[in-house]
């Protein structure tokens, strides 16, 4: 998967922009606040439909204007070109597929793979179980339409079912049986979560644990494990993980009703990462948290050509200035060659430059981008 | 500075225009200066019309469905197939399968879905006259029209469990392709609707 065009209008700080043509590796140097971000977020924004930084549309719209155009041609692996494009307005987005309107923002998403690296990744390890749940729910999602569905009627039905809760402790309704349908649809969409989950998890940690042993010279072995409260052999299938829940719903159901809110649920689900036996949220150096976070991207590429037969494209946003040299040297040597590459930087000389093959360098000064190459 | 108001009598109009779904305050205020420059024919059908469609219509008292008198004419027409009943939210989803010319049992309109969030419970939507209807020996199924959201599909577990252990068939509309489309354009989730509700040949 390559980026060939990009155009962007009226795009963050970007008037107008338009790069006709990229190299395997494309290096965005520029200081701080001249739009280097939101260039990769620009092509985040055609590979997922929303962006990494901001849930707000009108964020993304240059201000004093209406709209915001993303534009760009991308080549897939078995050669066919495509164009995807994306109109941000300030109450909604419209995706375009060939030049063709898309009745739905989702005819977009995974049309183009990406995965991003960013400073921000250590909060996979270090951040709270919600953001380890969004990081697990995206990744999943991004890969399973069936997954994003069934996520989406669960967050839905418990949010209905916590309102029923209410209203009943409220004395405004007593329906068991209402509540049990909800309990049911619960479970059986909680089921299917909550095995999905733990099948990537396992398909993770079979990755991360290789990635990670050569990341630390062999010194490390981690372990991946999904928190949850259905207990690991019922999630051996979307069936019996659905049976497990349904039954602690029941077994919660008074309490449920009492308090007036959910209790069980997959909805407290967490990841939990092992280093040696140890716990590295809990008892792991910065450096270790790093290090996991690096292997678990790295897994990401690697569940992305397997599922999606089909090399993504990474977009690594200034993550070299926090990184020893040895990570540094790791990362770039375990980006293979097919690999299209955009990193943003404040300097060159934080790249190593021989392990990598001739960057393409694009300089970002104030919302504009010069091919410096071509100046000489 | 003078603050430029609307006379009171647009302004009005323009609340009233925005108790129509979908209507903000700009729409709102273009319809009231429309109607300004009407005829005063078109105005006066206009306001009778309303007022005609909340004065002389009501609820059938046995399905629902927005009716003249007492009774629909659906539930008068005793021609009609006896055994089936088919259950949908809106009085309008009622015309639809009528347009279609290939349903001809009755009907039964809830007024809503279960929505807690929306302040709808079991209580609240039309659910108590159903279940005197299928005392009716006649009646052998229910057929659930109610859409395939998370809150229609709710709805109809709730209704087939009630119903199940009176001894009625329930059945679910099917989900899937629209017909005369193209596989090709169809959109992952309805794809996956259709190959869950595969039928065999």
């Amino acid at each position: 998967m390559k980026l060939n065009s990009l155009s962007l209008e009226h795009f963050r700080n970007y008037s107008a922009v338009n790069i006709e043509k990229f190299g395997n590796v494309n290096i965005l140097l520029g200081n701080n606040a001249q739009g280097k971000t939101n260039f990769l977020e620009a092509i985040y924004l055609l590979a997922l439909g929303k962006s990494f930084r901001t849930n707000h549309d009108s964020e993304l719209i240059q201000s004093g204007n209406d709209q915001a155009l993303i534009e760009g041609t991308f080549t897939r692996d078995r050669q066919s070109e495509i164009k995807l494009g994306l109109k941000i307005k300030k109450h909604g987005k419209v995706a375009y597929l060939n030049q063709l309107e898309q009745p739905r923002m989702s005819d977009l998403v995974g049309q183009i793979n990406t995965v991003i690296f960013s400073p921000e990744d250590l909060n996979i390890v270090k951040g709270s179980p919600a953001y380890r749940r969004h990081y697990l729910d995206l990744e999943l999602a991004s890969l399973s339409p069936k997954y994003l569905n069934e996520l989406r009627i669960y967050q839905r039905t418990l949010k209905q079912k916590n309102q029923y809760l209410k209203m009943m402790r409220d004395g405004k309704s007593h329906d068991q049986l209402y509540l049990d349908v909800l309990n049911q649809k619960l479970s059986k969409s909680g089921g299917y979560i909550a095995w999905a989950r733990n099948q990537n998890i396992i398909e993770l940690e079979k990755y991360a644990k290789v990635i990670h042993f050569r990341l630390t010279q062999e010194k490390e072995q981690l372990q991946i494990i999904y928190l949850s409260e259905i207990r690991s052999n019922d999630l051996v299938s979307p069936e019996t993980a659905n049976k497990a829940l349904l039954a602690n719903f029941q077994k919660m159901n008074e309490r449920e009703v009492r308090q007036g809110i959910t209790i069980s649920g997959i909805q407290h689900d967490d990841l939990s990462f092992i280093i040696n036996g140890t716990n590295v949220a809990s008892f792991g150096s910065q450096g270790q948290k790093r290090s996991v976070s690096i292997s678990l991207k790295l897994s990401e590429i690697e569940i992305i050509k397997k599922v999606r037969k089909e090399t993504p494209i990474l977009l690594l946003d200034d993550i070299f200035s926090e990184l020893d040299q040895n990570r540094q040297t790791f990362l770039i040597k375990s980006f293979e060659k097919e690999l299209q590459i955009f990193i943003t930087t404040t300097s060159i000389n934080d790249l190593d430059c021989r392990i990598i093959e001739p960057p393409l360098i694009l300089k970002v000064t104030d919302g504009q981008v010069n091919n410096r190459s071509k100046d000489g | 500075m003078i603050k430029m108001q609307y006379p009171i009598q647009i302004s009005k109009l323009i609340d009233s225009f925005m108790k129509l779904p979908g209507i903000g305050e700009k729409t709102a205020a273009r319809m009231a200066f429309f109607i300004f420059d009407l005829p005063e024919k078109d105005v006066t059908d206009f306001a009778n019309n309303l007022l005609a469609v909340k004065k002389n219509l009501h609820y059938c008292t046995i399905c629902g469905n927005i009716t003249e008198d007492k009774v629909c004419e659906i539930c008068l027409d005793k021609t009609r197939d006896q055994s089936k009943i088919m259950v949908v939210a809106q009085p309008k989803e009622i015309i639809s399968f009528e347009r279609s010319r290939e349903y001809h049992g009755y009907y039964h309109v809830l007024h809503g879905l279960l929505s807690p969030l929306e302040g709808t419970g079991p209580e609240d939507i039309n659910i108590v006259s159903l279940v005197k209807r299928l005392r009716n020996d006649q009646v052998k199924e229910v057929i659930i029209g109610t859409d395939a959201t998370p809150e229609g599909e709710a709805t109809a577990s709730y209704l087939s469990r009630l119903i199940k252990p009176v001894g009625v068939k329930v059945t679910r509309l099917a989900h899937g392709l629209a017909v005369g489309s193209d596989i090709e354009y169809a959109d992952d989730l309805t794809l996956m609707r259709a190959l869950e509700g595969r039928t065999e040949l």
